[in-house]
């Protein structure tokens, strides 16, 4: 188990990392997941050695590796731009960090052959990196990294520079490659939501330094703890409505300007303004005049955009309050930009944050209140 | 607004020298008046020399260029008056409004008209509070959205952007997105927009043009490039994940895939069923048109559930038929590990097996 401990970083006045406390576990894919300013590299970059942390310590099972040189440290990276040396062939940048522990050369040759033989690229090792393609030369830095046989794996934002499709599919063999090996810590750090929902077994969702929230993916993704950790793990953004939940004849009541609802068992705070957060496909477009429970008025949604997302359609709305609201239909309704469309309104998934500190109060399951 | 038309381009880098290189082979395409096309390829497909030529950055070594039906050829990108928008903002020293109202000031536009056309702009893509600031302090989204004003300011004839997205973050890339599908759809502006993103081609164009290797495989609206690509690198490219592919064999009305088969009558005309009678195929069909069942249905294969992934607005899951393996695109994550499976009978595309091309025409009428 790796082990970050109170780790700040401050670079000019200014706190990069503030008191960062996290626990990264073998056998499994830990995703980083934040906005650019975040902190992850520089988080990657204190665990490889790389920089030091202003305070804080560093564990490794149990030993303190703060103050170890990188090589000492039984951890791998691989950066965002590869780092490949431009003028070894792919052989020998894969058996760099071999040469440099004085590995004998029959050991460095089986080593280095077997781990192309897992990523693919046996028949590319004589090439010069720049004979490569992207795609290649990320696998190259990959097999780097995992040659070492490190206990520590970490990859930077390892797809950005690649073309989207490549990108789909390095993703996809990322997971088998780290699937096959046993008792690493991968840890992964990206901005994009879609690589912590393909990827990750923990997420650790990152701000201004700051850990938002971490855990198991899953319940990152179903759990957010406040607003911010909401709309960014989610793709398309989390919808968000203003309501207040009052109390009403002894029973909790959730008003919106849309609907009102009792719920059960709520334990949460009352007479509150809220943030009502739901997912885009609980937004459904119905024919005009459909008779439905749940029906928006159609005065008040707008079409502002319609924009496909691989065989569907997903469609922003303004409300009459200049509000945007995204909700998804199937690729063959036709929608025209500032035409007017009723919408039905699936409210059995709620998800609901105070209005000023933006924490979780609870979610709405069916009706029913759900406060872990 | 303009009809922009290419003519029999070829382009070739380098030309007489060791180092020659074929860029764009005997290309034509036509980009409509008020159209927003994509211009969609992996690198290296010649998707950046072509945007090139049509704004006359680089003269094409032989075909024309017709912008309204004149040959513009010699003439260059400020004559062609073409907008253009890259990877990286560029910005001068000046507040933001003196930014927008730069290619104004160039040609002498009255202070007045200047100053209505600027906070108009302004306002259509959300920046007006940031009129008098000083733009070099401004976060990446922002700098590209003065561009964005810079360009459209002059109404120019074609606006042509240069993956500007790429480097932006997943969810300022959505918004910025947003902003310029919508701007389009206002201002009918011709826009061509290059990217490898099919994401972003979908998203935005009217139509696609996917390129490969220096030519264009398939120009079309994006649900014909979805539905009916013209072979199995169209239909692997477009879509996330792409087309799933596996080998076959037509037996009549029927296809074999050796552990079980798939009744396709009436998705192939008589003359095709004859000609590939007893052929090998490639059946390719989309995730999304893999249906998945708990219980057993007619038509429906038994099947054994993999992996399931939640990508948001839905779940991906691996499906093993003995040992085919496909992926589906559902709604519902909840899944046993026996599963029955089924297609989406309109949605299968059948290819030969030597090129990999369609050869289920597309009946859909214009």
């Amino acid at each position: 188990m790796l082990e970050v401990k109170d780790v700040s970083k401050v670079v000019d006045n200014k706190a990069i990392l503030k008191g960062i406390n996290m626990k990264v576990y073998e056998d499994a894919i830990t995703v980083i997941l934040g906005p650019t300013g975040s902190g992850k590299t520089t988080l990657l970059r204190i665990i490889a050695g790389v920089e030091e942390p202003t305070s804080g310590r560093i564990f490794l099972d149990g030993k303190d590796i703060t103050d170890l040189a990188p090589k000492d440290r039984n951890v791998a990276i691989v950066f965002q731009e590869y780092c490949l040396y431009p003028h070894l062939t792919a052989y020998e940048n894969i058996a760099s960090p071999l040469r440099a522990a004085k590995i004998g050369e029959k050991e460095i040759d089986e080593r280095v052959k077997r781990v192309a033989a897992t990523l693919g690229i046996t028949d590319i090792l004589g090439k010069l990196p720049r004979e490569t393609s992207g795609g290649q030369r990320q696998r190259i830095a990959i097999a780097r990294a995992l040659v070492k046989d490190a206990k520590v794996c970490m990859l930077d934002e390892p797809l950005t520079n690649l073309d989207y499709k490549i990108r789909e599919t390095m993703r996809e063999e990322i997971r088998e490659i780290f699937k096959r090996t046993k008792g690493k810590i991968i840890i992964y750090s990206t901005p994009d939501p879609l690589d912590a929902l393909l990827l990750a077994d923990y997420t650790c969702v990152m701000r201004n330094g700051v850990i938002e929230q971490m855990g198991k993916n899953k319940e990152v993704y179903n759990k957010p703890k406040n607003l911010f950790v909401a709309k960014y793990y989610s793709y398309p953004p989390m919808n968000v409505i203003i309501g207040q939940i009052e109390k009403l004849n002894g029973k909790a009541m959730l008003k919106t300007p849309w609907f009102k609802m009792s719920i059960e068992g709520w334990s949460g705070p009352l007479n509150k303004d809220v943030a009502v957060g739901f997912r885009c496909e609980q937004l459904e477009i119905v024919p005009a005049g459909s008779k439905v429970d749940m029906k928006l008025p159609s005065d008040k949604l707008k079409v502002a955009t319609v924009h496909r997302i691989g065989t569907e359609h997903l469609i922003q709305l303004w409300t009459a309050d200049k509000n945007i609201l995204y909700a998804l239909t199937p690729g063959d309704v036709r929608l025209e930009v500032n035409e007017t469309v009723d919408v039905l309104f699936h409210i059995d998934k709620l998800w609901l944050f105070d209005k000023e500190t933006e924490e979780f109060l609870g979610r709405i399951y069916e009706g029913s209140a759900i406060h872990d | 607004m303009t009809n922009i038309i290419l003519e029999d381009i070829t382009h070739i880098y380098n030309l007489g020298t060791p180092r020659e290189t074929l860029a764009i082979r005997d290309l034509d395409i036509e980009f409509p008046d008020g159209s927003f096309v994509a211009l969609l390829g992996p690198s290296g497909c010649g998707k950046t020399t072509l945007l090139r030529i049509i704004s006359g950055l680089t003269r094409q070594t032989r075909g024309y260029v017709y912008f309204d039906g004149k040959e513009v050829t010699p003439l260059t990108p400020r004559e062609r008056n073409v907008a253009m928008i890259f990877q990286f903002p560029v910005l001068y020293k000046m507040n933001v409004f003196e930014n927008i109202a730069f290619p104004l000031r160039c040609i002498k536009v009255p202070d007045e008209e200047v100053k209505k056309k600027v906070t108009e702009i302004a306002e259509l893509v959300g920046i007006s509070h940031l009129l008098y600031t000083d733009p070099r302090r401004l976060d990446f989204a922002t700098k590209q959205k003065i561009i964005l004003c810079r360009a459209l300011v002059r109404e120019p004839t074609v606006f042509i952007l240069d993956e500007p997205l790429t480097n932006l973050e997943p969810m300022s890339r959505f918004e910025l997105r947003l902003k310029i599908k919508e701007l389009q759809s206002r201002m009918k502006t011709n826009m061509i927009y290059v990217t490898h993103d099919q994401t972003e081609a979908l998203a935005l164009a009217h139509k696609i043009a996917v390129m490969k290797e220096g030519e264009i495989v398939q120009y079309d609206k994006p649900e014909v490039l979805l539905d009916r690509p013209k072979n199995t690198f169209v239909g692997f490219f477009l879509g996330s994940p792409g087309m799933h592919f596996l080998n076959c064999k037509l037996k009549g009305t029927t296809i074999d895939f050796g552990d079980f088969t798939c009744n396709i009558k009436g998705l192939l005309s008589e003359d095709v069923l004859e000609k590939f009678d007893n052929k090998e195929l490639i059946f390719g069909i989309r995730p999304e048109y893999v249906l998945v069942s708990k219980k057993e249905r007619p038509g429906y294969i038994k099947a054994r559930r993999g992996n399931i992934t939640n990508i948001g607005i839905a779940f991906l899951v691996d499906i093993y038929i003995g040992d085919k393996r496909l992926k589906a695109k559902v709604k519902e994550g909840d899944l046993p590990e026996e599963v029955y499976v089924g297609f989406q009978k309109e949605k299968i595309c059948l290819f030969e097996k030597e090129k990999g091309e369609l050869i289920i025409k597309n009946t859909e009428k214009e």
